[in-house]
């Protein structure tokens, strides 16, 4: 992330300065500085203009953080919200998760890893394809879990969950399913030999 | 209002998760957003619960948090403030 701080710059130059790291580029997300209500307003205006998505602004008394990443998909600015969502699903990406912990190392670590995860999935722009859950996995969709809210919210979003059948029969959780449909090992097949990126969890 | 907290170490923000469900309230785990810190954190995200029954929680469970921001979304953009007391 490259990191401006237009600390006491005087207007236009946050502007200014902005667009000109913006045409060397060599980086996708941005953080802005900024310490006045007025500068803030015009480099957002001005970030919208080009090429970024603002992401998030901070407030922290006169102090403005602004996070806006560099992408070219926000050019294209479609008539309908549907229309919007179809377009951002064709994009998603699916993901494969193997375990219930994220990494290697501490297991408690790494099933509040996934959590996190999940969470930022349900946010971002771009909702996941597919989403296929199998072996240790699989817990993440039954009963007791505690991310079957997050994972109801991104299923909301067209995102399709799929938990494997054999592994919710192994593990003898079949009917403790609480989000997803059961599949098998046809329709992650399937998945690998589609369009979209395939990103494996483990 | 949404509200997240913030807290100094992963440890903290795991204590705080656990003691605030404790207390019937529905909390999320998230990653601290990056405008509000760069060190790659846990946060705690509280939708439409009431700041004063948030702030009788931390005070009665003695939860080691940082800092309270409210979050609104507008424009497809997440506005972070800090709540100041």
């Amino acid at each position: 992330m490259k990191k401006l701080n237009f600390k006491d710059l005087p207007c236009p130059q946050p502007v200014i300065q902005t667009k000109k790291a913006l045409s060397e580029g060599g980086f996708s997300s941005l953080e802005i500085i900024v310490d006045n209500e007025p500068a803030k307003e015009n480099v957002l205006r001005f970030l919208k203009s080009s090429k970024c998505k603002v992401e998030e602004v901070l407030q922290d008394n006169n102090l403005y953080t602004i996070i806006a990443s560099v992408s070219d998909v926000s050019e294209k600015k479609s008539d309908s919200n549907i229309a919007e969502d179809e377009e951002n699903r064709a994009l998603g990406k699916c993901y494969v998760i193997g375990t219930e912990s994220m990494g290697v190392g501490d297991d408690k670590l790494g099933s509040k890893l996934m959590s996190a995860f999940f969470y930022t999935l349900s946010e971002y722009d771009i909702a996941p394809k597919d989403i296929f859950f199998l072996n240790g996995g699989i817990k993440h969709c039954i009963e007791g879990s505690e991310n079957i809210e997050i994972l109801s919210k991104i299923s909301n979003r067209g995102t399709e969950i799929t938990a494997c059948g054999t592994c919710l029969d192994f593990y003898g959780v079949t009917d403790k399913l609480k989000i997803g449909k059961i599949g098998n090992l046809y329709d992650l097949v399937s998945m690998y030999n589609g369009k979209s990126d395939i990103i494996n969890i483990a | 209002m949404n509200l997240v907290l913030t807290f100094d170490s992963t440890h903290f923000a795991l204590s705080g998760e656990k003691k605030i469900k404790e207390s019937g309230i529905a909390v999320q785990l998230i990653p601290t957003p990056r405008s509000v810190s760069s060190r790659c954190g846990f946060s705690l995200q509280l939708s439409d619960i009431d700041l004063d029954i948030i702030l009788d929680v931390l005070l009665n469970k003695k939860i080691n948090y940082n800092d309270i921001y409210s979050k609104t979304l507008k424009d497809e953009i997440t506005y972070y403030e800090k709540i100041k007391f």
